[in-house]
């Protein structure tokens, strides 16, 4: 970042960058006006200066090691605080608009963003509605960034035909990968608690709030506790009936909900290894569901594959040390895995799904960006391809991105004799794929499609089913992977998968 | 007796302290379920107040006891104090008004109470001096909460706290700010939450403390929630731990105490509408209705950043942003 300093304590200076000229004064409200306007921040003086060459280093963790770079620290241990240089900064359309207000507020209305190629703005929660203020919020985020002249802004306006928006992506955290904005090493911040889904990118991605948000965007930093790791070694031939997100509820079943609270989990092992870059997703985006931080997985030729032709910024991925220090190692054989669900009302109210196969099912919703990626509808596809049948319930199939949404109807499934997923779908009677977005994840306002409005039950490949999450405060959601979403679909029950695939 | 402009007439002695907590920050004490009606049918019904605490002030060795009137002494001839106004050893001889103004973030800049209900400019010698100083401690406190609590569980997560068809306000335009406050906690439960925390029809809460088991805050980032907590007129959350979205936006925000408790299970021993003191310089929690106090962890660094208003303002405030002065 051009206007970070190198001395010991970091100063960065307003005159860098363009901020609102001191000329110009607010309008006085009473006699000890005082401009708000951030002219200069300070941290806090380090109270040690950066060793040089020579020195001892002990072991870091992966996240220890992006967050020591990214401090220009050598060195860093859990439980420091510490002023992070920030590399990405993602908001949407819910929480875009506060962040902004603060922005202007703290920063002057005049202000300019700390790097306007380093903001990534994705309308994705409440798009396709009639409601007036989120549409408003989509017209705030225009605004800015034409004010701002910000490189990535992923623009909707024709509400009605979501294929006329050339700019329109979709689910946040879903684009940011496939528009290459997740790269190993790096720091990615986002107004949304699955910013972690980065993770699997081999960087430090987390959530935070509209106000910290704010300072972000004009400070290009952030103050972060290091967190300590907890370690998930996972080994064992992955099943031809489990997912990731059966991994990450079996994980989330163990440690509960606030077991990763304040700690990093990174993910290794020969199982990890053989995840692809969408399955590595699923797994780090449930990490905040633990109350976790941040979700890691090391960088490696899968990664790398990935991001070819996705991203031409230079990237420089780092791996935890040999004798690095973990809070807490976990060791899981997949193999002895059988597919899971949580049950209403917490996702790490974890179940065997054969054990809830007398629960009978309103709807099944395959969505969200845990489960609305391309890989999760072909997966649920094979289901709805070896079985034969129609489903049972309303099926919801809503695609993360335009990308995804593409690839429904273009793609060929394995084994189909050349179809596609959207074809495979119809035949099975679901529901046609609805416009991408977050759609009925997280309820929304009234109009949103496969919103609950209703006390049903449904089977859900999102990440959530606290009381509420889907809309109506009395339904009960079972989080599953898109295998068993469509197994439960075929039968109108919960469902094991292992039903239908051989 | 009349309530004008320039404040009140006193009249008689109290026989119960009734608390007012208005909608735009400004308190007031009653005297006299007479005066409190009279009170209530020119200002409550009006929609300026938006609830209230009647607390029976144990008028001690008269005969007022014995009359009916007003709030409820039980006899034993024994003066005791508010748990209100801790500070008061006994009560004020003649009857008082009293006010208080907490500070509030996205409280209009100062405007003058709309009913003139503060010490009057010509205090009449009827006031005591002591109202001065029960007019002190809740108003220069920052680090002292009283009032009716709110108890929740375990796991209370931020849909519950802001469901998600209420993140299109937007929290940094004031009139959207207060709506979220009507909003807060909506999304519990009916069945398990049976007395709601804001009532139908209000912007704003008669319970400043709230009490929860552990994790609170879980789920979602949405600032929202500490945001709706705050513009609800919630001071102070004591949780037993909390999950750290929560925990950092409502420091940065400014908007609430994440206070936590040392021990497990306090929720379960406190009943919504128990009457609470969140002492913050003696890291205790004092519930009046069971007679039980609790120990607090040290709210640490992140206190001064919540009393100053948030991490904007007190990096101002330590220097840490230098702000430019207007000439």
């Amino acid at each position: 970042m051009a206007s970070s300093s190198v001395a010991s304590s970091p100063v960065f200076l307003s005159g860098t960058h363009p901020i609102a000229s001191p000329l110009i004064s607010p309008a006085p409200r009473c006699r000890k006006e005082v401009s708000r306007k951030i002219l200069a921040v300070m941290a806090p003086a380090q109270s040690r200066s950066p060793s040089t060459t020579g020195s001892v280093k002990h072991a870091m963790t992966l996240t220890e090691k992006i967050l020591a770079r990214a401090s220009e620290r050598p060195q860093l241990s859990p439980g420091e605080n510490v002023w992070v240089n920030v590399d990405v900064l993602m908001t949407h359309d819910i929480c875009g608009p506060g962040t902004i207000g603060i922005f202007k507020k703290e920063f002057g209305e005049n202000a300019k963003v700390w790097d306007r190629e380093k903001i990534v703005i994705i309308p994705d929660h409440y798009i396709f509605t009639s409601d007036e203020r989120a549409n408003r919020n989509v017209d705030i985020l225009r605004d800015f960034c034409m004010e701002q002249n910000i490189e990535y802004f992923y623009d909707i306006k024709d509400l009605s035909n979501f294929r006329v928006n050339p700019d329109y992506k979709g689910v946040c955290h879903i684009a940011l990968a496939q528009e290459g904005h997740c790269r190993p090493g790096e720091v990615l911040l986002g107004t949304d608690s699955h910013t972690c889904n980065a993770g699997a990118f081999g960087q430090f991605a987390t959530g935070i709030g509209n106000t910290d948000a704010g300072f972000v965007m004009g400070t290009g930093k952030v103050l972060l506790k290091i967190p300590p790791t907890l370690r998930f070694i996972l080994d064992g031939e992955m099943p031809n009936f489990l997912l990731a997100k059966d991994l990450i509820l079996q994980i989330i079943g163990e440690i509960t909900v606030s077991g990763g609270t304040y700690r990093s989990m990174e993910f290794v092992g020969s199982t990890i290894e053989s995840l692809t870059m969408e399955e590595r997703m699923t797994l780090c985006n449930m990490v905040v569901e633990a109350g976790a931080k941040n979700g890691v997985v090391p960088a490696d030729l899968t990664t790398f594959n990935y991001l070819e032709g996705k991203t031409s910024v230079n990237y420089e991925p780092v791996y935890s040390d040999g004798h690095a220090k973990f809070l807490q190692e976990y060791r899981i054989d997949v193999s002895k895995l059988e597919p899971l669900v949580a049950k209403p009302h917490s996702p790490d109210n974890r179940a065997l799904a054969r054990e809830c196969k007398d629960v009978k099912i309103d709807r099944v919703y395959i969505g969200s960006c845990t489960g609305g990626k391309t890989e999760d509808f072909m997966a649920a596809a094979k289901v709805f391809l070896s079985s034969g049948t129609k489903v049972k319930v309303p099926t919801f199939l809503v695609p993360a991105t335009q990308k995804v949404w593409m690839d429904l109807y273009a793609l060929p499934v394995p084994g189909s004799g050349g179809k596609t997923c959207s074809q495979i779908f119809e035949e099975a009677g679901c529901d046609v794929p609805a416009s991408p977005s977050c759609g009925a994840c997280l309820g929304g306002p009234q109009d949103t499609y496969g919103r609950m409005n209703e006390a049903k039950v449904c089977v859900s490949t999102t990440n959530r089913n606290f009381p509420g999450r889907m809309g109506h405060k009395e339904g009960q959601i079972y989080l599953a992977s898109p295998y068993t979403a469509a197994a439960s679909a075929l039968t109108g029950l919960v469902t094991d998968p292992r039903d239908f695939l051989r | 007796m009349s309530f004008s402009q320039g404040g009140p007439e006193a009249i008689g002695g109290p026989d119960s302290l009734i608390f007012l907590q208005p909608v735009n920050g400004l308190g007031c004490v009653v005297d006299e379920l007479a005066h409190f009606q009279e009170f209530e049918t020119k200002f409550i019904k009006r929609g300026k107040y938006s609830r209230y605490t009647i607390l029976p002030w144990h008028s001690g060795d008269d005969d007022d006891d014995d009359d009916g009137r007003g709030g409820g002494g039980d006899g034993d001839g024994e003066r005791r104090c508010s748990p209100l106004f801790p500070s008061l050893s006994s009560p004020p001889a003649e009857k008082v008004f009293f006010c208080w103004l907490p500070l509030r973030r996205h409280r209009q800049a100062a405007t003058a109470p709309p009913i003139g209900l503060h010490q009057p400019p010509n205090p009449s010698p009827r006031f005591s001096p002591v109202v001065a100083a029960a007019a002190t401690p809740a108003r220069s406190s920052t680090s002292t909460f009283h009032g009716p609590c709110y108890v929740v569980g375990d796991n209370i997560d931020t849909d519950q706290i802001i469901p998600a068809q209420y993140l299109t306000l937007v929290p940094s335009k004031p009139d959207e700010y207060r709506k979220l406050g009507s909003f807060a906690l909506i999304g519990l439960p009916h069945d398990a939450y049976q007395i709601p925390f804001v009532e139908p029809g209000h912007e704003t809460t008669r319970f400043p403390i709230i009490i929860g088991g552990s994790n609170f805050g879980c789920g979602s980032s949405r600032e929202h929630a500490p945001v709706a907590l705050g513009a609800a007129g919630v001071r102070a959350v004591v949780a037993e731990s909390y999950a750290r979205i929560f925990f950092r936006n409502s420091v940065s925000t400014g908007e609430v105490y994440p206070v936590e408790s040392e021990a497990v299970g306090m929720w379960k021993e406190c009943s919504t509408g128990d009457i609470v003191t969140v002492d913050l310089a003696e890291n205790a929690l004092i519930n009046h209705s069971t007679g039980k106090q609790y120990t607090l962890k040290p709210i640490g660094d992140a206190g001064p950043v919540v009393e100053a208003g948030g991490i904007f303002a007190y990096a101002r405030q330590t220097g840490m942003i230098s702000s430019a002065r207007s000439d």
